[in-house]
């Protein structure tokens, strides 16, 4: 048979699609934000435990409990970078993770200058990747586990042309419970801008979604907690638009917190699909089910949703 | 001169069906299939000027819906979420009425994750063993063992109705 043709005719349209439109604004919303995060970024502003990285003059900054500030001329700006001039043009890279200035303890690193690639430290081994940390945001991002000289080591990083920032941790870091702990708690600060809402007059520039763990599971009639998570409140039925769920699919909501961080948990199930655990971070958006609840009815309504 | 937005508007108009219906193909769920063209279209609009220049459009889109698709496995706290995803994909039931799909579709959605991409991008949009390769990021062989045993478990599967 006509393999191609047969899937042609077998796979169907589907439901209504939005209008068009909505997708355009969904865009252009994402670009104000971004360009919002690059000036963020330009301002120096970023999380305390987030580690910068030279932008302009190539000298990578010694990660440390008080981070340095970027080895920058303060007044170039991430997102508008002026050429590089003659006497500072690196030379080709024979291979950049070699040419890096390791420091100790640093296994991975973005190189800016030389088309942002992520390095990783040689002789270190890559045991788990977990890429697009933040899928609603139009950045790189990347979090990893690996071993370097016999040692475990975790890292979360989100870049673009514009600047970089990392979150590291170990194992031997009393901080965090397990791998998943030191993840939940480096997405949940929003990654570069630092979950902090946006200091723009835009108001859609604040609205960054950081995905987290749910912590509850879905029992048929109601969420409930794991071990470790705490429900403040939930609702069956939560009256989100179609875009969300289907008409008659089974919904709920929770705001829920675990490891010191608070999340909106949105479920959806219509009994035939595979039912879903969407779980947000709550910071900056609301501090109650019902303002998180119009937080994320707006992101439905508009088309952009919190995935 | 048209603007970004009407340019972006326009080839939404055009191409929203057929994307979507690739991200249903690749996740076999036309929430989560809306959810990850909803992804794309937003990364599209953002590299807008350069893909539109470039012609990438389509490629870019179908790359996002893949990739992403296959982040949101892996994801740890995914994971958690959906176990025994190894050879039997709960992904692959729709919420079509099964009156409405056809025995081919059935096939295609209880296929493995990865096999029911590789069969996507291969035999369905036709792109070639290093196309699809590159958007899965896996190596040329494993796209081929892949393709192999998809193909096979197709064929298994509607053999006996097809007789």
């Amino acid at each position: 048979m006509d393999l191609q043709a047969e899937l042609e005719r077998a796979i169907p349209d589907g439901p209504p699609l939005p209008p068009a439109h909505l997708r355009t604004a969904a865009g252009r919303a994402a670009l104000r934000r971004r360009r919002a995060v690059q000036g963020l970024a330009a301002a120096g502003a970023v999380a305390a435990i987030v580690v910068p990285v030279a932008l302009a003059s190539g000298v990578p900054v010694t990660r440390g409990a008080d981070p340095a500030p970027p080895a920058t001329n303060p007044s170039a700006s991430a997102t508008d970078p002026a050429p590089p001039d003659r006497d500072r043009s690196p030379r080709p890279p024979r291979d950049p993770a070699a040419d890096y200035a390791w420091a100790d303890g640093e296994v991975v690193a973005v190189d800016l200058l030389r088309g942002g690639g992520l390095l990783v430290r040689p002789g270190a081994k890559v045991l788990e990747r977990y890429p697009d940390l933040y899928p609603g945001k139009d950045t790189e991002s990347v979090a990893l586990v690996l071993r370097y000289r016999g040692l475990e080591y975790w890292e979360a990083w989100e870049w673009d042309e514009g600047g970089a920032s990392g979150i590291s941790g170990s194992p031997r870091d009393p901080f965090y419970a397990d791998f998943d702990d030191f993840l939940a708690k480096a997405t949940s600060s929003g990654g570069m801008t630092g979950g902090r809402p946006s200091r723009s007059e835009d108001a859609g520039a604040a609205d960054v979604v950081t995905p987290t763990q749910p912590g509850v599971t879905w029992t048929g009639d109601a969420l409930r907690a794991e071990p470790g998570t705490r429900i403040i409140e939930q609702r069956i039925d939560p009256d989100l638009p179609p875009a969300f769920a289907a008409p008659g699919a089974t919904t709920a909501a929770a705001y829920v917190e675990r490891g010191g961080v608070r999340s909106l948990v949105l479920y959806r199930g219509d009994g035939t699909g595979e039912p879903q655990l969407i779980s947000v971070a709550s910071a900056g958006h609301g501090g109650s089910l019902d303002q998180l609840l119009d937080w994320a009815r707006g992101r439905y309504r508009s088309g952009e949703g919190l995935l | 001169m048209r603007t970004r937005d009407e340019e972006f508007t326009a080839y939404v108009t055009a191409r929203q069906a057929h994307l979507r219906r690739i991200a249903y193909g690749v996740c076999g769920d036309w929430n989560r299939a809306e959810d990850l063209l909803q992804t794309a279209l937003t990364k599209l609009y953002v590299a807008w000027p350069r893909l539109h220049r470039d012609g990438r459009e389509d490629a870019y889109v179908r790359q996002i819906i893949v990739r992403a698709n296959l982040d949101e496995v892996r994801r740890p706290w995914r994971r958690r979420e959906t176990p025994g995803l190894e050879g039997h994909d709960p992904r692959a039931r729709s919420p079509l009425p099964v009156e409405d799909r056809s025995e081919l579709l059935d096939a295609l959605l209880a296929l493995p994750e990865m096999q029911r991409k590789v069969v996507v991008l291969r035999h369905w949009l036709g792109l070639s063993v290093e196309e699809t390769a590159a958007d899965l990021r896996l190596a040329t062989g494993t796209v081929k063992s892949h393709s192999h045993r998809g193909l096979a478990a197709l064929q298994a599967r509607l053999a006996p109705t097809r007789d």
